[in-house]
């Protein structure tokens, strides 16, 4: 009896369902994938332009010899109505599930992004992984997403992948997802970091698909250094060694290279150091002067050494591992004062200072801004040498011993 | 020629006497009248004067002092010609009784029984209709003049299949044998396997026309009792008119009607009836039939196959996850598919989702109405494959699977993408060892495809939920079907979804794990339900 109510019910329940129908059910081919965003300044407003992909011309056996990807235009007042603006162009629905980047102009980047946040982190359809770029000053956001790679039909895609193999080989950046913009831009005091981008050639031709019949690219768009913001607004742009030192200062460093020259040697050496660690600690026994001690420990290899340093002399070593932290403690000291020049935290300092003593804290958070710049910070840099690779000595070693 | 006589001249005249004769029996003549020829009459009667009917008259004892008319019955074709001449009517010839002044008929046959025959199952027999009933499963009857009882001599013969390969249950490594129609083959074949007087067999009749000889076979110290009495009970209430086949069984006395899940294993394989048998299950073994009946039954032995017992113990674990695993493609490939491609394509990696686009350019149908396209023609090829004789069955697997699923693909009809899925999800039901589970995933699957269709991972959540919820409300004579998952039970786990080595398992029935739950069940849901058993069986006709 009772089993048959419960059942009874279910079956009741389970109608409800057929109620609401499959309003969102859509097939693929109904649907305009989107790669690649790209966010311009227009009138008034933003002008989006999509990247969307073609799968005819990538995989299907109905291409019509076109580009595998395609770009539409609309401007609006806010990013969601230009978005809506694009389908008079678009037979299908924009689907920016898939997207995984998003290209800001620097114009707008230096208005402020926070309208433009919320509507990446509102939507449901754009995952908070997306990838966040800006195209830096003179170019459009809309060249780069309409830009063709050789490598990788899809430009976003392969602009993403730049971005992973970049941060991973050469630390001079870190892929930036809405997610990182977002903390960013909620730490006091501080605001987000942001990959820039570039183009190697022309803009214009980066479209045109004859670039591709070239094996000397007319146009590619490449990772350039790192935006600083302060809050939601651009205040600068970091150089290589810069970069390198924040990415270090965040603990985001995977590998990189390093030219050295060890005390009494004419040629630089370079190293390559594939695993490092960085802690940052805060001393807030004076408010007003809190100190920041910098600790890293990178473990080395030796690349390049044109010179006739003998590799297996640990005394030599030695000389090499000091040259390679002062190196390295050079580019962290040149991101702080970046930083604090731009008076924006990108390091999350403060959340350190709050951490360690929130009473401090409470007292000195509403003036972070004037004590920021201020802090003295420490840097400990403890290299290790792991090994030489292939040789210990440079074949140069046996000149010098004729 | 005795035969021919016996046959008669004109069968017209019994043909009129059948209808008087019918009512005869109905009216009820359960004893013997002890008379030769009225006897002799009655069953020809009775049997419409069929031919196969052998019905023998001869003289016995010496002609010199005392001599009784005595008639030899049987059923040509059922009872085996040779033991009867070289053994009933041998010994009835040779036997000379001794001269004995209280000689009456009802003393020759005692003392045929004791001294004359050689055939060792012999029984007196005084209700007419057991003795006809023996006649028509095979039994020789001798009948005297003056006696009312009759003697019935087991003389079983007649054609039956040999025992060959199994056809449906087939194993790499393992025994060879399987189960034929006829019951008594089918137990010595358990017999042989497990050599224990512990190993108790009961059979009753049922069918109120047929007649079939049903055997409940199980091991008496393992076996639950009161699981032994519960199926006993079930049986005895089955009232149907004949049973063909033990799937007729099965329907009456499973707790369950409406499901999808089969809650009865049958098999026709002797070890597995063997193997069943140690862990305390219930064997019925319907005459007819080379499948046997296991219970009780729990989800988890259709996925189980003799050759896991066969073969190295991590072998077997991955042959059973694979099917694990084969069983989950079965009930969700094709509605995952459809729901991640109309509702949920971002789940789908990039380049993997390119791939699916290109190929959606141009093809007209939803992926739904693809989908239900693409498996009803494989249930279709499937359906038509099984009936075809087996020269035509290559043709129709060649055409279906190689031209049609070409020639869709080419003609823009279905995506390849479709086609995988739906080979896949058919390849993946012929994995399953179980063919009965395979037709149940089959059916859910069709099911799932709406949700999916519908609601996307939404709908199969509430699909699934809703199964796992309707699998633990089934019961396999009180057994949990879940178990000894759900109840879980530890000690049961060495054997059910894994297969640890043999070592692990102390002793047999500490693996089985119906027995456990039995008692669990029975709190849950009283065992003594036949009363609700009778109920919606009825009457077949």
């Amino acid at each position: 009896m009772g089993r048959k109510c419960i059942s009874g019910l279910l079956a009741c329940c389970l109608l409800l369902f057929t109620l609401p129908g499959c309003w969102d059910a859509r097939e693929l081919n109904r649907r305009a994938i989107v790669s690649g965003i790209g966010i311009d300044h227009s009138d008034g407003g933003y002008e989006v332009s999509l990247q969307v992909i073609i799968a005819d011309e990538i995989s299907g056996k109905t291409g019509r010899g076109g580009t595998p990807t395609s770009v539409y235009h609309a401007s609006g007042r806010s990013v969601v109505e230009a978005m809506r603006n694009v389908s008079r162009e678009v037979p299908r629905l924009i689907s920016t599930g898939q997207t995984r980047l998003i290209v800001i102009s620097e114009e707008i980047a230096r208005e402020g992004i926070s309208g433009l946040v919320d509507f990446l982190d509102r939507d449901s359809d754009l995952r908070l992984s997306t990838k966040l770029y800006i195209a830096r000053e003179g170019i459009k956001a809309s060249d780069i997403v309409s830009a063709l790679t050789p490598l990788g039909k899809i430009t976003a895609y392969a602009l993403v992948q730049k971005t992973d193999l970049a941060a991973d080989e050469l630390g001079a950046n870190f892929a930036v997802e809405i997610d990182d913009v977002l903390r960013g831009l909620l730490s006091p005091g501080g605001g987000p970091v942001i990959n820039g981008l570039n183009f190697a050639g022309s803009p214009e031709k980066a479209g045109d698909k004859g670039s591709l019949e070239k094996t000397k690219s007319a146009g590619v768009v490449v990772i350039d250094d790192m935006a600083l913001f302060k809050g939601d607004k651009l205040v600068g742009w970091m150089n290589r060694e810069e970069c390198k030192g924040m990415v270090w200062m965040l603990n985001k460093m995977r590998k990189t290279v390093l030219l050295v020259k060890p005390e009494g040697d004419e040629e630089e050496i370079t190293l390559e150091v594939f695993e490092t660690s960085t802690s940052t600690k805060v001393d807030v026994s004076n408010p007003r002067h809190p100190m920041a001690v910098i600790k890293v420990k990178p473990q080395m290899s030796v690349r390049e050494a044109g010179t006739e340093i003998d590799l297996r002399d640990s005394l030599a070593l030695d000389k090499v591992e000091k040259a390679a932290n002062v190196a390295i403690a050079r580019k962290l000291e040149s991101a702080v004062k970046k930083a604090q020049q731009m008076k924006s935290d990108i390091f999350g300092i403060a959340q350190q200072v709050e951490r360690t003593n929130p009473k401090a804290w409470k007292r000195i958070g509403g003036q972070w801004e004037e004590i920021f710049p201020a802090i003295d910070v420490q840097y400990e840099v403890d290299s290790i040498i792991r090994n030489t690779q292939m040789r210990d000595r440079s074949y140069k070693y046996h000149f010098k011993k004729k | 020629m005795i035969r021919n006589r016996s046959r008669g001249g004109s069968g017209r005249q019994y043909n009129k006497d059948r209808q008087t004769g019918q009512a005869g029996t109905h009216s009820g003549t359960p004893a013997l009248s002890g008379h030769l020829r009225e006897m002799l009459e009655q069953i020809r009667k009775e049997s419409g004067d069929s031919p196969d009917i052998v019905i023998r008259e001869f003289k016995i004892g010496e002609p010199s002092f005392w001599q009784v008319d005595a008639a030899i019955v049987y059923l040509n074709g059922l009872s085996d010609e040779k033991t009867i001449n070289n053994v009933v009517m041998r010994s009835l010839v040779e036997f000379k009784p001794d001269r004995k002044p209280d000689m009456n008929p009802e003393r020759l046959m005692e003392m045929i029984l004791k001294d004359a025959l050689t055939s060792g199952d012999s029984s007196m027999e005084s209700d007419w209709k057991d003795m006809l009933l023996g006649i028509l499963s095979g039994d020789t009857v001798i009948l005297l003049e003056g006696c009312d009882k009759a003697l019935v001599i087991s003389t079983p013969g007649g054609q039956w299949r040999a025992v060959s390969e199994p056809s449906s249950q087939l194993v790499v490594r393992g025994p060879k044998d399987s189960f034929v129609e006829s019951i008594g083959t089918n137990i010595s074949l358990i017999r042989r396997r497990i050599k224990n007087p512990d190993l108790w067999l009961e059979t009753m009749k049922i069918g109120s026309v047929s007649h079939t000889h049903v055997g409940i076979m199980y091991l008496k110290s393992v076996a639950d009792k009161d699981l032994v009495e519960e199926v006993k009970e079930r049986l005895k209430s089955i009232q149907i008119d004949a049973v063909l086949e033990s799937a007729y069984i099965e329907e009456f006395i499973q707790d369950e009607t409406f499901t999808p899940f089969p809650t009865v294993y049958n098999t026709e394989r002797p070890d597995v009836a063997a193997g069943n048998l140690l862990e305390g299950r219930i064997i019925l073994l319907v005459d007819g039939t080379p499948f046997v009946l296991i219970l009780p039954t729990v989800f988890a032995q259709f996925f189980q196959s003799p050759e896991d017992y066969a073969q190295r113990y991590d072998i077997s674990i991955f042959m059973r996850l694979i099917r694990y695993i084969s069983f989950i493609i079965l009930l969700l490939g094709p509605s995952v598919y459809i729901a991640l491609t109309t509702f949920h394509y971002e789940m789908i990696p990039s380049l993997l989702l390119i791939n699916f686009v290109a190929q959606r350019e141009g093809v007209p149908f939803p992926a739904f109405f693809e989908a239900m396209l693409m498996e009803v023609t494989f249930e279709i090829l499937r359906e038509a494959g099984v009936r075809m004789p087996r020269a035509i069955g290559q043709t129709v697997s060649i055409v279906g699977a190689l031209i049609l699923g070409q020639a869709v693909v080419e003609a823009g009809i279905i995506t390849p993408v479709m086609v995988i899925v739906v080979a896949l999800t058919g390849i993946a039901s012929f994995a399953l060892p179980a063919y009965n589970l395979a037709i149940a995933g089959r059916l859910i699957r069709f099911c799932f495809m709406v949700l999916g269709g519908m609601f996307g991972f939404y709908g199969i959540t509430l699909g699934l939920i809703v199964l796992v919820a309707h699998m633990n409300s089934l019961r396999s004579f009180g057994v949990p079907y879940l178990a000894p998952l759900s109840p879980f039970a530890l000690q049961s786990q060495k054997d059910t979804i894994i297969r640890l080595p043999f070592w692990t398992f102390k002793n047999r029935s500490q693996n089985n794990y119906n027995l456990k739950h039995a008692k669990k069940a029975e709190e849950i849901k009283p065992l003594g339900k036949s009363g609700k058993i009778g109920g919606h069986s009825g009457n077949k006709q």
